[in-house]
């Protein structure tokens, strides 16, 4: 590694952790570049969610360290990590049920608050404006993911589908740098799957993000990802382009359960 | 297509916030000035308490409404308030300080929000980790070991620092300075608390916290932060009225921590709806006022008591094999229904009547005529008329069940063991009111489990929507 390189936006080494005597995760590193889409694959129970669960201070790694941009992340709570930059969405869809849909977009924008608890209780102008903007921020937000026609519907309400794009429009408004996906296109039919890809790249295109997804549909990854890295048992089993990783033996027997 | 609307404008602002304030405080000083001085001692009693409540209330729902942290302690933040602020009133005013008295006041409820605000801080640290079931023990220990606590500082042996509140016995105050204005100010300032936190995005992430605590905290919200403050906003709002209880009393007991009043307050929001403000506030002043109501009526005796309980038994019974029969769909049924309805609308019409003639407490002579009349005016003029079949079905199956009532009592009477034992036992109503609120609870719960109000608020758009014009941008989508 050159001297000259700025730090990557996420780098994991060796990141470990252990749930009793379970290894979940063991040894897993990658660097992500900033820019990048990058996809993290592997067969169920792999430990992908476990990995997001590392990145995003849920869990707390047993070894081996996280950096974000150069900084360590690893054992910070999770708010913190979010206000750092990194923000995701859950593998089973965690919307804040009773809240509106443009609510749930508002809520991500809060931690870029700036006016004090007080001004908001006494309900001065400060709090009032602060709260308009970021209504209209989320707003924009809703067009981007193609929603601000239901922005008043109770987001419980929502068909699966849209339930996908709206987490990922409440992650966005925490302004992140580095956006994760657990599984997005999960009980998507095709066509939602390709307006998600088309989403997913303009994320990336005209918002700058670096993208870390999980997925299991390969022709979503394959599809979208520039980088990939496999996971089996905890292990990680490949890492590169999507050409390298369709044709490794050990990815495929991962996958069909085949010896080398 | 959605839009969102801009509430703020700053000329109109400052206009708006002072004419609210100059609004409200003209409007609890007419009442203090005018209509105070022409009720007797008891009504403004009842009064003065029922808006303590619902101030209690409205603040327990900050905690348990909009943050979802479930406590039930809330009496402990309300008897910190009133102890901390009696002891020092009782030992420095008109002793070492001479001051004005409101401004005194004042100061004691400075003195009395910061202590059950630090009480809060105590409660909200176990509340990190603790969620739901297992808070709403914590909650409830904490209140019992206040109560405790307060039991045994007489000063004596078993004192903290030999410090005397009176212990078991009371702690008195001796100066009345609490008028009715400072409470209905104090409910004011708690219900705009309340909504100003619903109105900014502090608010939502206070929803958040209790809609999904793993979500919140991932996407930024410092949940751990939200909840300790929600139990010191909620508990020192609860220790202002405390105060304003001591200096109204005069006196404070550890009973008025107990558990019952804590589980009362909980009662309150829950019936009114989690997380609504209107919600917290109506069931706070209903459930203070309706036991009070219920002295008015004669004592009524354990056996008809026993046969009104087993009228409603068979008349819900009956009324499931009605609908089972699929009678209600029946048009003639529902013809029926609807002129029994204009006949309850009638009949309640002349209640009203009859109340407004008759000899009863000015303050539930007003409430009742005012819930009689919102019913007629829900029944009869809002444009959905779908209720007036039920009402009118409801009070079918009342008439049937005060019927069948008598038959049932002269058959209880003629039962040796129940006639030996309970032909003597009368209650009075207002002894039942415990009954009655798990009653009211248990109907609550099951017919609408959010909640009377779920988590709708007063507002003029939902006064229109009720009389059918529909309000401009709500429509859901598929």
């Amino acid at each position: 590694m050159s001297e000259a390189k700025p730090p990557a936006v996420l780098e994991l080494q060796e990141a470990t952790i252990r749930f009793g005597g379970l290894v979940a995760v063991n040894t897993v590193s990658f660097e992500i570049e900033k820019g990048d889409l990058f996809g993290l694959i592997g067969p169920n129970g792999a430990g992908k969610t476990t990995c997001f669960n590392l990145i995003t201070g849920v869990y707390k790694p047993t070894s081996g360290s996280i950096k974000f941009n150069g900084r360590s992340i690893s054992g910070l709570p999770p708010f913190k990590i979010a206000n750092m930059g990194i923000c995701r969405t859950f593998q089973n869809i965690r919307l804040f049920q009773s809240l509106s849909v443009l609510e749930n977009v508002v809520v991500g924008g809060f931690l870029r608050h700036k006016t004090t608890l007080g001004s908001a209780l006494t309900y001065l102008p400060s709090a009032i404006k602060e709260t308009d903007k970021f209504k209209d921020m989320a707003m924009e937000l809703l067009r981007v993911v193609d929603l601000e026609d239901v922005a008043n519907a109770r987001s419980a309400d929502l068909p699966y589908g849209k339930q996908r794009r709206l987490e990922i429009a409440r992650a966005m408004a925490t302004q992140p740098e580095l956006l994760l996906l657990d599984e997005p296109a999960a009980g998507m039919n095709p066509q939602e799957k390709m307006d998600l890809m088309e989403t997913v790249r303009r994320i990336r295109d005209e918002h700058g993000k670096t993208v870390l997804l999980i997925e299991h549909d390969m022709r979503f990854v394959m599809g979208l990802c520039e980088k990939i890295v496999v996971l089996d048992h905890g292990e990680e089993i490949a890492y590169g382009p999507p050409e390298s990783i369709r044709k490794d033996p050990k990815v495929i027997a991962a996958y069909l359960g085949e010896a080398v | 297509m959605a839009t969102v609307a801009h509430s703020y404008s700053p000329a109109r602002f400052w206009t708006v916030r002072l004419a609210s304030v100059v609004a409200v405080l003209l409007f609890l000083g007419a009442i203090q000035l005018l209509i105070i001085p022409k009720l007797n001692g008891y009504d403004v009693r009842i009064l003065t308490l029922a808006l303590l409540m619902a101030t209690l209330s409205v603040s327990l729902n900050i905690v348990n409404g909009i943050t979802g942290q479930f406590s039930m302690g809330h009496a402990a933040f309300y008897v910190i308030g009133a102890y901390a602020s009696g002891k020092v009133t009782s030992v420095m005013l008109d002793k070492s300080v001479h001051m004005n008295p409101q401004l005194w006041l004042l100061l004691m409820v400075v003195v009395g929000a910061v202590a059950a605000g630090i009480a809060g801080i105590v409660v909200g640290l176990p509340s990190l980790r603790l969620k739901g079931d297992y808070l709403a023990i914590v909650t409830m220990g904490f209140g019992e070991i206040v109560r405790i606590f307060i039991n045994n500082q007489d000063g004596g042996s078993s004192s903290l620092f030999h410090l005397d509140i009176g212990g078991s016995y009371q702690l008195k105050v001796g100066h009345k300075i609490t008028e009715f204005w400072h409470i209905g100010l104090l409910l004011v300032i708690t219900i705009a608390i309340s909504r100003n936190l619903l109105k900014t995005i502090h608010g939502l992430s206070f929803l958040s916290t209790r809609e999904d605590e793993l979500a919140a905290n991932a996407v930024g919200v410092n949940t751990t932060m939200t909840k300790v403050v929600a139990f010191v906003l909620g508990g020192a709002l609860a220790g202002a009225a405390g105060v304003l209880f001591a200096h109204y009393n005069t006196t404070v007991a550890p009973d008025d921590g107990a558990m019952a009043q804590s589980f009362l307050i909980v009662a309150m929001v829950v019936i009114g709806g989690m997380g609504s403000i209107t919600g917290a506030c109506i069931a706070g002043f209903a459930l203070s006022i309706v036991p009070e109501a219920l002295r008015r009526f004669p004592p009524i005796g354990a056996i008809d008591l026993l046969a009104i309980v087993v009228g409603i038994i068979a008349v819900i019974t009956l009324a499931g094999q009605l609908t089972k029969r699929s009678i209600d769909q029946n048009k003639g049924w529902s013809a029926f229904t609807t002129v029994m309805g204009y006949l309850f609308c009638l009949a309640l019409a002349v209640a009203i009547w009859f109340n407004f003639k008759s000899t009863v407490s000015p303050v539930i002579k007003v409430i009742f005529i005012g819930i009689s009349l919102a019913s007629i005016v829900a029944l009869l003029l809002t444009p959905a008329k779908a209720s007036l079949p039920r009402f009118g079905h409801f009070s079918v199956l009342v008439l049937v069940l005060l019927a069948i009532k008598v038959p049932i009592a002269a058959l209880l009477h003629k039962i040796p063991l129940v006639e030996n034992n309970l032909a003597q036992t009368t209650y009075t109503p207002s002894d039942l009111r415990w009954a009655l609120f798990a009653i009211s609870l248990i109907v609550v719960m099951l017919v609408r489990p959010q909640g009377i109000l779920g988590h709708y608020e007063w507002s003029w758009d939902l006064a229109a929507r009720l009389f059918g014009r529909p309000s401009a941008g709500k429509e859901v989508a598929a």
